[in-house]
């Protein structure tokens, strides 16, 4: 909204297109208003106290050892930074219902984020051919579909961070969108120093807070870097970056492994990881090598023994999951779940420094000797996300609050966590309104309009992002190749070469989407270069 | 340095910011799909508001690419035939 409002001040007296602006400007206010307060209405009329589960312990354990006298320390191999918001919230405010609230104002402040972010990417484009007024739309829509969606505010409320991580996803997607303005299109070098360490220290916490977002953080804070270091002059500011971003994440780095040292699970939780998600694969090379007689690192007998009870393991959640892991084809969570679990078997059998070297041993020989069925587990999980039905976006109509209510009070009602939570007043009458709310019979309709939304962008997801993304590659080759490079034309002649011998048989074996994303590659790109030299 | 970035970002450059907002989700998912399943739904969930940005991007980036002229669209570049030098290109 930056150059409207330019434009508002630019005027000094009324005139017609003065007005265009100030009633544009006006209809988008409302809308963001309506919005807000429709987000908010749907936030704040369903119950305030927070759901728990199975892994809420991890998060919600070291805040409440801390708040009865106890020491801070991580729990399950969890951060800090999560449990340690809890316990400030807690200790400041003594309710629980602070956390859904503050969580819910998070998950409006997100929108208000995606918002600056679409209407700040409008300035990368000084001659756009879509104009300001349907940029404007498009990006309020996608604010509206996040806002009043159900599956954001029913991670609001829930004692895990998603909900936070959602924050500081669209919070570095503004930073970094900022810095990029503020180092490009209108250069200012202590805004742009400025925006590239909040880039740093958000994504640090990003990772920090679920570690599969370490991608994310690499590639953001490397882009940042580099384009700091590549800017001509301002050594101050490039000292001032590094002499303020590095010393907070060394010092977050340092809290994180101080507090983790006491914390077993910490050390096993990642070997245990990659061990039951893996398994399939582990137990057919166990076998392999039992069968080839090349079992010297572990006794012969006890191999057998563990590859037996591997294998009925895997069938018997096989029959039992099969519908939560379909991919998988088992359920790896009930491999190291519980305390009859097989892991925790072997634990027992082997000593924690044997079993951890079980766990490692296993999964790199087995990767080092399988590397094609490790490839084929990574694309399947792949394709779980980038399929014709893209899970980011929640199909699920109906949600029955009291079941999830229900779900809580089990997941709380462990010993641990009913001792340490019947010791603070404010626990004890958490767990009170948990057990009134799941005879609530509260059940949460997503509305319709945004429901459709969801399943198109769900539909659609993959095929945009096939068209999109080597459209844009293709752009980026043309760009940065000169008039000599052949890339380009190599490209575009390899990829018709393939269209032409594959087509028919991508028709019949692949999902209508895919034949159309290829179809409309062919014709936005390929058939472009076959028209001809270009005549205006 | 500034121009040239300009150039590379933003303006006629008229591709990179559909890869890096694809990137940011495809990151976590690459990240999961290694170590953990994706068929936990929470973890498909918490990229919501990436997944959403980054489409309506590249829809809003699709339709400028649409509007555009075929000029415009071609400048700095020649036809993969003409640069593969097995036909000459028309007058």
């Amino acid at each position: 909204m930056n150059s409207d409002c330019g434009g508002l001040k630019r005027c000094g007296k009324s005139s017609p297109r003065s007005l265009v602006t100030k009633v544009g400007q006006l209809a988008y206010w409302s809308a963001v208003a309506v919005i807000f307060v429709w987000a908010a209405w749907l936030r704040f009329r369903l119950p305030l106290d927070p759901l728990a589960d199975a892994d809420t312990w991890g998060y919600l354990s070291p805040a409440l050892r801390k708040l009865v006298g106890s020491e801070f320390g991580h729990t399950s191999g969890r951060n800090f930074i999560y449990p340690g918001c809890l316990f400030l919230l807690l200790r400041a405010f003594r309710d629980f219902r602070a956390i859904s609230v503050i969580q819910h104002f998070l998950g409006l402040i997100a929108g208000g984020l995606f918002l600056a972010t679409w209407s700040r990417l409008a300035d990368l484009f000084p001659r756009p051919r879509l104009n300001r007024v349907a940029h404007t739309a498009i990006g309020l829509f996608g604010a509206a579909i996040y806002l009043l969606s159900n599956g954001p505010i029913f991670f609001e409320m829930q004692i895990r961070p998603d909900a936070v991580c959602m924050f500081f996803e669209m919070l570095i997607f503004w930073v970094t969108v900022q810095f990029f303005y503020y180092r490009v299109i209108s250069p200012n070098a202590w805004k742009g120093i400025i925006y590239g360490i909040a880039i740093a220290i958000n994504a640090f916490i990003l990772a920090s807070l679920k570690p599969s977002f370490m991608l994310l953080t690499l590639f953001a804070v490397a882009s940042v870097i580099w384009l700091i270091l590549n800017a001509k002059g301002n050594f101050i500011g490039k000292v001032a970056f590094f002499g303020i971003a590095l010393p907070i994440i060394v010092a977050l780095t340092l809290v994180e492994h101080y507090l983790s040292r006491s914390d077993q699970t910490a050390k096993m939780f990642l070997p245990e990881t990659l061990f039951v998600f893996h398994a399939k694969i582990i137990e057919a090379q166990m076998a392999a090598d039992l069968k080839s007689g090349d079992t010297d690192t572990y006794s012969r007998e006890w191999l057998e023994g563990a590859c037996d009870d591997l294998e009925t393991e895997i069938q018997r959640t096989h029959n039992l999951y099969s519908d939560d892991y379909r991919s998988l084809g088992f359920g790896p969570d009930r491999l190291r779940s519980g305390a009859d679990s097989l892991l925790h078997s072997w634990r027992r059998q082997l000593g924690d420094e044997r079993f951890l070297r079980f766990l490692k041993y296993w999964y790199w020989h087995s990767v080092a000797h399988c590397p094609l069925a490790f490839i084929d587990k990574i694309a399947g999980q792949l394709g779980v996300f980038y399929s014709t039905n893209c899970r980011a976006f929640s199909s699920r109509t109906k949600w029955p609050l009291s079941l999830s209510y229900a779900r809580s009070l089990a997941a709380l009602s462990h010993p641990q966590s009913l001792q340490l939570l019947s010791k603070i007043p404010a626990g004890s009458v958490f767990l009170e309104r948990t057990q009134t709310l799941r005879f609530s019979n509260i059940v949460v309709h997503q509305n319709r309009g945004v429901q459709i939304c969801n399943v198109c962008s769900a539909r659609t997801y993959l095929a945009i992002l096939f068209v999109s993304v080597p459209l844009a590659g293709w752009f980026v080759l043309k760009r940065s190749n000169s008039e000599e490079s052949r890339w380009p034309g190599f490209f575009l002649f390899f990829l018709r070469r393939q269209f032409r011998k594959r087509f028919r048989h991508l028709r019949r074996s692949l999902d209508g989407s895919l034949a159309l994303l290829h179809r409309s590659l062919y014709c936005c790109s390929f058939r472009a270069a076959l028209d001809g030299p270009m005549v205006d | 340095m500034c121009e040239k970035l300009k150039h590379c970002y933003s303006l006629n450059n008229r591709g990179r910011p559909t890869p890096f907002y694809g990137s940011t989700s495809f990151g976590n998912v690459f990240s999961i799909s290694v170590i953990h399943s994706m068929e936990v739904n929470r973890y498909s969930t918490v990229l919501l508001i990436a997944a959403l940005f980054a489409q309506l991007w590249a829809i809003r980036w699709l339709i400028e690419i649409g509007l555009m002229k075929r000029r415009v669209l071609w400048r700095g570049s020649k036809p993969f035939y003409v640069a593969l030098g097995s036909v000459k290109m028309n007058a």
